[in-house]
């Protein structure tokens, strides 16, 4: 692919990216994926959430050392610099068909979530849909809209988890942790492959922004990458430990929203009660990060693997992809819970980790790099003019010396 | 009747995208925006009118459950006591 090929003409900062990150990775992990890993770890699910705060960050080097050799270029441009325009068009179609379906099950956990603790009877399609009239006009707007969407939405989750947290204090129960590692480290260890799956394999979702970064902030990207890792893992652990703490090990694992239902039993002085909708809002809006980000990168991709001008015409196309097939992926909730707790750990560590890795070595052992452009700017490939012109439009130097040219190597 | 909604969007989003597109001479973004909306609209159908459509989730399912069988099998030993 032509590197001076322009689908987007926004840049974001590296702080906005690690909000998004965040938010991400909190999204649909935050409310499920502690009640797999009590299920497998018990009472030390917490431990495995800690230990899988390094692997974040582990898993993001490795997109962060492809978008330092491949500077400005998005997963389905370097694939076709790596490997050739057809196994890499190959390739970028089975990433969309990943961010589809990423989507889709997105998409289906917040219908499900809805239509069973907030708008019981509302047929799910209705769910979905109105949803999705969010996403597609989130994905019009662009990044730049979606990362400031990120970061409003960062704070208000932060603050909302901390008082949740406070106001479930005198309801923790420390006995609920007793036997500690009552079976040997093996068990925190196992309890380690659901969270292997969800977030981690899906962080893949986020080399599709990595060129978006303003030029100004590219060197303060794995700094703001850290901290975002280090957060996602504090706050898992945290989830967990309250989780554990209030509901104990029977109730979490029996539960498919648990941390709605620990909300729920939020209790001071009969006074603040019934608060768990304020932990349904902050769900649906880092589910909301979660689907824009993986529906944008989908659209991306797919643009950039068509040699489109822009990704525009494809996002309603899409949705009538993603609203059927979020209804149709799973039969019922044992269907879900099975798929997502067994099966979906391997399928995304194929696709977020292994392949990643191997395009990586793949790179290493060719030589193969995009060359910096001048001033040591990274190369813009992705970009459209804001008023979508069949130029392509000449991109806006919102970043401090951002190149808008490219030059592959 | 949701059947004859959903080709009826889909016909008024195409047109609008068609000409939109034409305006803008990108005819290859019309053309593949057209093929992935016949193929979501045709998803659609099939779906409503109950029609075995394949679901990527069993694909899936069919290609890792055994090749994983003994990790999770192992990973999930004694996670339903």
């Amino acid at each position: 692919m032509n590197g001076s090929k322009k689908l987007n003409n926004q840049f974001i900062g590296a702080s906005q990216l690690s909000k998004m990150l965040f938010l991400f990775a909190l999204g649909t992990a935050g409310l499920m994926v502690p009640t797999f890993v009590v299920a497998i770890a018990k009472q030390d699910a917490w431990i495995s959430m800690a230990i899988a705060g390094p692997l974040n960050y582990i898993v993001l080097l490795l997109y962060l050392a492809l978008a330092e050799r491949f500077p400005g270029l998005t997963l389905a441009q370097y694939a076709e610099k790596l490997l050739g325009t057809w196994l890499g068009k190959a390739l970028t179609l089975v990433y969309v068909c990943f961010f589809l379906l990423l989507s889709a099950l997105v998409l289906r956990n917040i219908v499900d979530f809805l239509g069973l603790s907030v708008l019981p009877g509302t047929p799910n399609w209705v769910i979905a849909f109105t949803f999705m009239l969010v996403i597609v006009y989130g994905a019009y707007l662009g990044i730049e809209t979606i990362a400031r969407s990120g970061e409003l939405l960062f704070g208000w989750t932060v603050l909302v988890i901390f008082i949740i947290m406070l106001l479930l204090t005198n309801q923790f129960e420390p006995k609920n942790f007793e036997p500690f590692v009552y079976e040997g480290w093996t068990r925190p260890f196992k309890g380690l492959y659901p969270i292997l799956g969800f977030p981690l394999g899906e962080f893949v979702v986020m080399s599709a922004f990595f060129p978006f970064v303003k030029q100004a902030d590219v060197g303060k990207l794995r700094k703001h990458l850290k901290l975002a890792a280090m957060f996602v893992g504090i706050f898992s652990v945290g989830i967990s430990v309250l989780l554990l703490g209030v509901l104990g090990v029977d109730e979490t694992r029996r539960s498919p929203f648990s941390i709605f239902d620990m909300a729920k039993t939020i209790n001071v002085e009969d006074v603040i009660v019934r608060v768990e909708v304020t932990v349904a809002i902050v769900w649906v809006s880092t589910v909301f990060m979660k689907l824009m980000m993986s529906f944008y990168g989908a659209t991306l991709l797919a643009a950039q693997m068509l040699n489109l001008k822009s990704y525009r015409p494809l996002i309603v196309p899409f949705t009538f992809v993603v609203v059927p097939l979020s209804i149709a992926v799973y039969r019922n909730s044992a269907h879900a819970e099975y798929f997502a707790m067994q099966i979906w750990t391997p399928f995304s560590l194929t696709i977020g980790v292994a392949i990643p890795m191997l395009l990586l070595l793949f790179a290493f052992i060719t030589g193969k790099r995009t060359a910096r452009s001048k001033g040591d700017m990274p190369v813009k490939a992705s970009y459209e003019a804001p008023n979508d012109s069949p130029s392509g439009g000449k991109a806006q130097q919102s970043g401090a010396g951002q190149a808008g040219g490219a030059t592959p190597s | 009747m949701p059947s004859v909604m959903i080709v009826l969007a889909a016909a008024l989003w195409g047109t609008a995208i068609v000409r939109h597109r034409m305006k803008l001479k990108q005819v290859r973004e019309s053309v593949w925006a057209i093929a992935v909306l016949v193929m979501g609209v045709v998803y659609c159908l099939c779906l409503l009118k109950q029609v075995n459509v394949p679901n990527p989730v069993d694909w899936i399912t069919a290609l890792y459950e055994p090749l994983c069988k003994p990790i999770i099998d192992w990973v999930m030993e004694g996670s339903s006591e």
